[in-house]
C-alpha cells in the first residue's frame, strides 16, 4: 500500500530524511518513533505530498507522491502535529468545509459527519465554535477531520496527543477497526511508547532521518535487550545484607531502590527460584517478588543512544 | 476546480464574517472616506460661519493644476471652485487608500494567519492544486476591496452632488479614469505584493505591519500634490495604471511561486 524508495529530504545541509526505504501493507500500523528532529514528521509531510522529496520517491496505494500528488491527497487522512482547524467556525462547519475540500457527495458527507461526531461523542458539541473547545476535543475533531473522507492510508503525527485515556483507547479501537475492516495502511508518528506497542503492527525506529531499527515490539526488544531482571522487596536490609547479595549475585547485576533489590537475569525463568532461594538463605524478609521485563523504552534508549 | 475555489472563499467568508477584528475595519474604512469627506466640505464652512465669505483658490496654485482641471474649475461659480478643488482632485489620493488597505487587511489573514494558525496544512492536505488555493485565497480580497472602492465611490458622487453642488457635477473624467483603471491596478498590486510579504513572514501581526506600508506612496501622492509638486493628469493616471498592471502581472507570477505547498509548509 505504501512503498518509500530511497526517500530522501534535504533542508539545506540538514538531511531531514534519509535514504528511506520502507513498506506498510494494507491493514498495517506501522509506528515511526524516535527523538525530536528524527524526520518522523517530514516522512509523514512527504507522503502526504505536502512536500517534494529531494531525492528518492514513495507510491501510496498505487500512486507516485511526485507524479500523481493530487490523487495521493484524495486518498490520504492527516493528522498533524497541530490540530490545524478553524477556531472561528464550528465543528461541524470545519468538518463539511473538509469534507467538500475532498469532493464528499452532500448526503454522504452528512452521514459521515454525523456517524463519526456520534462516535467520538460530540454530536451535540457541532455546533459550538473550534476555539471554544479543549485541546482533548479539539484533537477529536482533527482525527475525524483525517477520515471524513473514508481515506484508503491514514498519516497520524502524534494522534492521542492531549486526548484522555478512554478517548485515547477509543481512537485505538477505531484505528484498530479501519485496518481489520477496510484495511485501510495507517503509519503513526508517536512519542507514547505504550501505544506504539499496543497498536502498531511493526515499529520504524528513525533517528538523524534514517530508519535505524524495524520490527515489531517483541522483536524489538528481543533484538536489542537480551536481559531481564527480578525486583525483590524485602522487609529492610542491612548494609551487611547488601554486600553479602552483592557477594553472592556479582555487583554489576545487582541495585538497590529502597527496600527492593533488582538482579539482573539473562534467562528469568531458569534463574528466578534460584535467586529467591539464595536471598532467603541470607536470613532476608521477602515480601513479594516479581519480573522486571525490558520496555520499548529501553530498547529506543538503546538503539537511539548508539546509533 | 472551479467548486474547490467556491468552497474556499465560502469558508473564507464565513471566517470572514466571525471576524470582527477583520471585518470593521473593512467596513469603515469606506465609509468614512466615502461619507465623511463629502460631508466635511459641504458642513464645514458653515460651522466655521464662513458661508458669506468665498475663498478663493490662489492664482500661483491654479497654474500647477492639470489643464483639463483648471477648464473645469474656471466654468463653475466661484463659491463652488474650492469645494470642487477638494473633492475632484486633493481627496482623490484618500481615496486610493481603500483599494490598497483593504485587501492589505484581508490578505494578511487569508494567507499570513492560516499559516500561522497552521491551517493551511489541513488545505494543503487535500487534493486542491496550488494554482487553485492561490486564486481562491485572492478572490474575497478581490471582490471585497473592488466592490467596497465602488459603492464607496457611488457615496461619494452622490453626496458631493447631493450636498455640495445641489446638481449632477461629479465624478469628473479623471474619476472615471481612477474607478475605471487605477482603482483595479491598486487592487491587484495590493494583493501582489501581499501574496509575497504573506509568504516570507511568520504571521498576520507581521505581515499586517510590512503590508501598512504599502498606502505610504498614496500619502507621498497626496503631499506633493498639495505642495504642488506633482500633478495628477489624465495621461499620468494612465499611464499610472499601465505601470502598475504590468507590476500586478509580476507580482502574482512571483506570488505564484511563493505559494507552493512545498514553500508554505517549509515555511511554517
Amino acid at each position: 500500500m505504501i512503498e518509500t524508495s530511497q526517500l530522501t529530504r534535504c533542508f539545506g545541509s540538514l538531511v531531514a530524511v534519509d535514504d528511506m526505504t520502507l513498506s506498510v501493507d494494507s491493514g498495517e500500523i506501522l509506528g515511526l518513533l524516535g527523538p525530536n528532529g528524527a524526520g518522523k514528521t517530514t516522512t509523514l509531510r512527504l507522503l502526504a505530498t505536502l512536500m517534494r522529496p529531494t531525492s528518492g520517491t514513495a507510491v501510496v496505494d498505487g500512486h507516485d507522491i511526485i507524479r500523481d500528488a493530487e490523487k495521493v491527497r484524495s486518498i490520504v487522512g492527516v493528522v498533524s502535529d497541530n490540530q490545524a482547524l478553524y477556531e472561528r467556525l464550528t465543528i461541524y462547519e470545519n468538518l463539511d468545509f473538509f469534507g467538500k475540500m475532498h469532493h464528499v457527495p452532500e448526503k454522504e458527507r452528512a452521514e459521515r459527519i454525523r456517524e463519526l461526531l456520534v462516535h467520538y461523542d460530540l454530536w451535540e458539541l457541532r455546533t459550538s465554535r473550534v476555539g471554544t473547545l479543549s485541546k482533548g476535543l479539539g484533537q477529536r475533531v482533527a482525527i475525524i477531520r483525517a477520515l471524513v473522507h473514508d481515506p484508503r492510508v491514514l498519516l497520524l503525527d502524534e494522534p492521542t496527543a492531549n486526548l484522555d485515556p478512554p478517548t485515547s483507547l477509543k481512537t485505538r479501537k477505531l484505528l484498530d477497526y479501519h485496518t481489520d475492516h477496510d484495511g485501510k495502511a495507517i503509519i503513526v508518528s508517536t512519542h507514547n511508547l505504550r501505544e506504539a506497542e499496543k497498536l502498531c503492527d511493526t515499529i520504524a525506529v528513525m533517528n538523524k532521518g534514517r530508519v535505524v531499527a524495524k520490527g515489531n515490539a517483541p522483536e524489538l526488544i528481543r533484538k536489542f535487550e537480551s536481559g531481564q531482571a527480578i525486583e525483590i522487596r524485602v522487609k529492610g536490609l542491612s548494609p551487611e545484607q547488601m554486600h553479602e547479595i552483592e557477594k553472592a549475585m556479582h555487583p554489576n547485576n545487582v541495585s538497590f531502590k529502597g527496600n527492593a533489590i533488582v538482579i539482573s537475569v539473562k534467562d528469568y525463568d531458569s534463574r528466578a527460584t534460584e535467586i529467591i532461594r539464595k536471598i532467603l538463605e541470607l536470613g532476608i524478609d521477602v515480601l513479594e517478588t516479581h519480573p522486571v521485563r525490558p520496555e520499548l523504552e529501553d530498547v529506543l534508549v538503546k538503539i537511539i543512544g548508539g546509533a | 476546480m472551479r467548486r474547490d475555489i467556491a468552497t474556499l472563499v465560502k469558508k473564507d467568508l464565513l471566517e470572514f464574517k466571525s471576524n470582527k477584528q477583520i471585518w470593521i475595519p473593512v467596513i469603515l474604512l469606506p465609509l468614512l472616506v466615502s461619507i465623511g469627506l463629502p460631508v466635511t466640505v459641504a458642513f464645514i464652512p458653515s460651522a466655521l460661519n464662513v458661508s458669506g465669505v468665498i475663498p478663493e483658490i490662489p492664482t500661483g496654485l491654479l497654474r500647477t493644476l492639470p489643464d483639463e482641471l483648471r477648464l473645469t474649475l474656471e466654468a463653475l461659480q466661484k463659491r463652488e471652485q474650492l469645494a470642487f478643488l477638494f473633492i475632484a482632485y486633493y481627496f482623490a489620493p484618500t481615496f486610493l487608500v481603500v483599494p490598497l488597505a483593504i485587501p492589505a487587511v484581508l490578505c494578511a489573514d487569508s494567507f499570513a494567519g492560516e499559516k500561522e494558525r497552521k491551517t493551511i496544512e489541513a488545505i494543503l492536505a487535500t487534493p486542491i492544486m496550488d494554482s487553485e488555493l492561490l486564486i481562491g485565497k485572492t478572490v474575497l480580497p478581490l471582490v471585497a476591496s473592488l466592490s467596497s472602492s465602488y459603492l464607496a465611490f457611488i457615496i461619494y458622487s452622490y453626496l458631493t452632488n447631493l450636498l455640495i453642488f445641489h446638481r449632477l457635477i461629479f465624478p469628473t473624467y479623471s474619476w472615471i479614469l481612477i474607478m475605471g483603471l487605477l482603482v483595479p491596478a491598486l487592487t491587484f498590486f495590493s494583493v501582489g505584493t501581499m501574496i509575497i510579504i504573506s509568504a516570507r513572514s511568520k504571521g498576520f501581526r507581521e505581515a499586517q505591519q510590512i503590508g501598512g506600508m504599502i498606502v505610504l506612496p498614496v500619502f507621498v501622492l497626496l503631499v506633493t500634490q498639495l505642495l504642488g509638486i506633482m500633478s495628477m493628469t489624465n495621461q499620468g493616471l494612465m499611464a499610472t495604471s499601465i505601470i502598475l498592471f504590468v507590476l500586478d502581472a509580476l507580482l502574482l507570477k512571483y506570488g505564484s511561486r511563493a505559494y507552493t505547498r512545498d514553500h508554505l509548509v517549509s515555511n511554517t
